[in-house]
């Protein structure tokens, strides 16, 4: 931890403050903002009418609204959604407390880090096969991807963020008698906590990712698999409502710990 | 702080430099031929070969020395962070195994708690400690009043200046009411006249609360300006090299820095400084 704070931070939390600070320019931010998807609207409202295999925006929309309201659309969504959030919270308790070790701990670490880092590149999709085999298909396999998904980049975002944790709060929580717990919960981790949430978002949309793409491969339930079977019968309208969901839900769910992040990082 | 008849006798005559009396024998720290090596790769480096003195109860003692030459280590030692190799360092009279309750460190570097408050920060030696909050708070905000930094109790660290922060950690060093108050550097990251402010400061808040005081530094003029005794150390394996006492009045005020006898004693500082400064480049020079 350096005496000065960092400077790009430090201009950027400037820059913003000056964009919301003053009170003719309060819009400014929001609204440069929603032009990148209001771009992306307009591109889909040119293109839907020029051809058969882009649907037009509304007719997309309205089979959303159907979904909602005759009801089809919730087994697949609350099944894609326990799984997402099943398997991401056993990424989270795992990845979180195991990163925290292989973080601090000088053999846990030379034992472990360069297994874990060598499995990163592995694609872990590979292993739903082998999940589905021993599970068969269902929630239980879905589910066991998802937490594997998740659960590599916490791990190495808290083993990363803990190790990095400043010497001289580490010295100064040693010469005040901290215990073991105190240093845990009252220095390595807030300090690290910042980089953690980094991880840990980064690991929730992966398990989003990890459990669309396991229901297109095989699935009972779940939007992928909604997915792929409005494709197959080429309902496209229904195929892009889908996909319109899983991409507002996976953008909303991502903010949400963005902001959590920016908030531990100020 | 209790102190003897006899002390208050002596500091009449001498005005200045408070000689240790009988009263004093076991207070304040002893060294007794401490010696620290370091592990490295290749076989140990010894970084400090043998020191031995005492800082008796309340006085407040420089460490000066060339780079390198194991001022903090010493520092970090009578913090417990460090064990020696052979010797001991003993607290009134206990021997140093680990941190202790009546010593406490203020470091070189930013110490300050980036994600809490100025309070939360002074209030967290205490924490630790496991004082209630209402009463660490309450004792935070009296020390936060003494090392000036009121009205900014709520304040983040970020929103501090280099030497605001450093105020803190003196402040949260203050709060567990040590015997000794061990600084490593502690102005060694500020800006000269920042420097200059905050001694006087330190000098003030050390008026009022008398701890016993070891300062490292590699300021000459710092170590006269505060101490009633500047250590000077050898280049590395580290001795002590000698003891100048510093026979100035106190209260002091920065103008003293202009007297004669502030510059007799930075000269004779110097001319014991310079050989080991000399010294330790030399070794510097001669590593690949």
């Amino acid at each position: 931890m350096t005496v000065t704070s960092d400077p790009p931070a430090e201009t950027a939390a400037l820059a913003a403050g000056q964009l919301e600070g003053r009170r003719e320019r309060r819009w400014a931010l929001p609204a440069a903002r929603i032009t990148v998807p209001i771009a992306a609207l307009l591109i889909w409202f040119a293109i839907a009418p020029i051809t058969d295999l882009v649907p037009s925006p509304a007719a997309a929309l309205a089979e959303l609204w159907q979904g909602f309201a005759d009801g089809w659309i919730y087994p697949g969504l609350a099944s894609t959604a326990t799984a997402v959030l099943a398997g991401f919270g056993i990424g989270v308790l795992t990845g979180f407390p195991l990163g925290y070790l292989l973080g601090r701990n000088r053999i846990a670490n030379r034992i472990f880090e360069p297994l874990i880092a060598g499995t990163f590149a592995v694609p872990r999709i590979i292993l739903y096969p082998v999940l589905l085999t021993l599970f068969g298909v269902g929630l239980l396999a879905e589910t066991g991807m998802v937490a594997i998904s998740a659960f590599f980049p916490i791990i190495m975002a808290t083993s990363a963020a803990v190790r990095q944790v400043s010497e001289n709060l580490l010295k100064l929580g040693r010469s005040l008698r901290a215990n073991r717990r105190q240093l845990a919960t009252k220095i390595v981790i807030p300090d690290a906590a910042p980089a953690i949430m980094v991880g840990i978002r980064i690991g929730f949309s992966i398990s989003f990712i990890a459990a669309i793409i396991a229901e297109l491969f095989a699935a009972k339930e779940g939007l992928g698999l909604m997915i792929s079977e409005a494709y197959a019968a080429l309902e496209l309208p229904r195929m892009y409502a889908i996909v319109l969901l899983v991409m507002v839900i996976a953008f909303v769910g991502n903010i949400l710990l963005w902001s959590l992040e920016r908030r531990l990082r100020s | 702080m209790t102190r003897s008849p006899s002390t208050f006798q002596s500091e009449t005559h001498a005005a200045t430099t408070r000689r240790p009396t009988a009263a004093d024998e076991g207070r304040g720290v002893r060294f007794d031929g401490v010696q620290v090596v370091y592990p490295t790769s290749d076989g140990s480096i010894e970084a400090i070969r043998e020191v031995s003195g005492a800082i008796s109860d309340g006085r407040f003692v420089s460490l000066i020395g060339p780079s390198g030459c194991g001022k903090s280590t010493l520092l970090d030692v009578v913090g417990g962070l460090r064990r020696p190799a052979a010797g001991t360092v003993a607290i009134n009279g206990e021997a140093v195994s680990g941190p202790r309750r009546d010593t406490a460190m203020v470091f070189q570097e930013d110490s300050t708690l980036h994600w809490r408050t100025v309070l939360s920060n002074v209030a967290f030696g205490l924490e630790i400690a496991g004082v209630p909050k209402k009463e660490r708070e309450t004792r935070a905000r009296e020390i936060i009043n003494l090392v000036g930094l009121s009205g900014f109790e709520d304040r983040h660290p970020r929103e501090l200046s280099g030497g605001m922060k450093q105020r803190v950690a003196i402040a949260r060093a203050l709060l567990l009411d040590p015997r000794i108050l061990l600084m490593d550097e502690p102005f060694g990251a500020l800006d000269q006249q920042t420097r200059m402010f905050i001694g006087r400061e330190l000098l003030r808040v050390w008026d009022e609360t008398r701890k016993s005081v070891l300062f490292v530094t590699h300021d000459i003029q710092e170590a006269i300006y505060l101490s009633d005794e500047v250590w000077i150390m050898t280049a590395r394996p580290a001795v002590i090299k000698a003891i100048v006492p510093v026979d100035l009045d106190r209260p002091r005020l920065p103008e003293i820095m202009s007297s004669p006898r502030f510059h007799e004693l930075s000269t004779q500082v110097w001319e014991l400084l310079r050989v080991e400064s000399e010294k330790a480049l030399n070794i510097r020079g001669e590593l690949p």
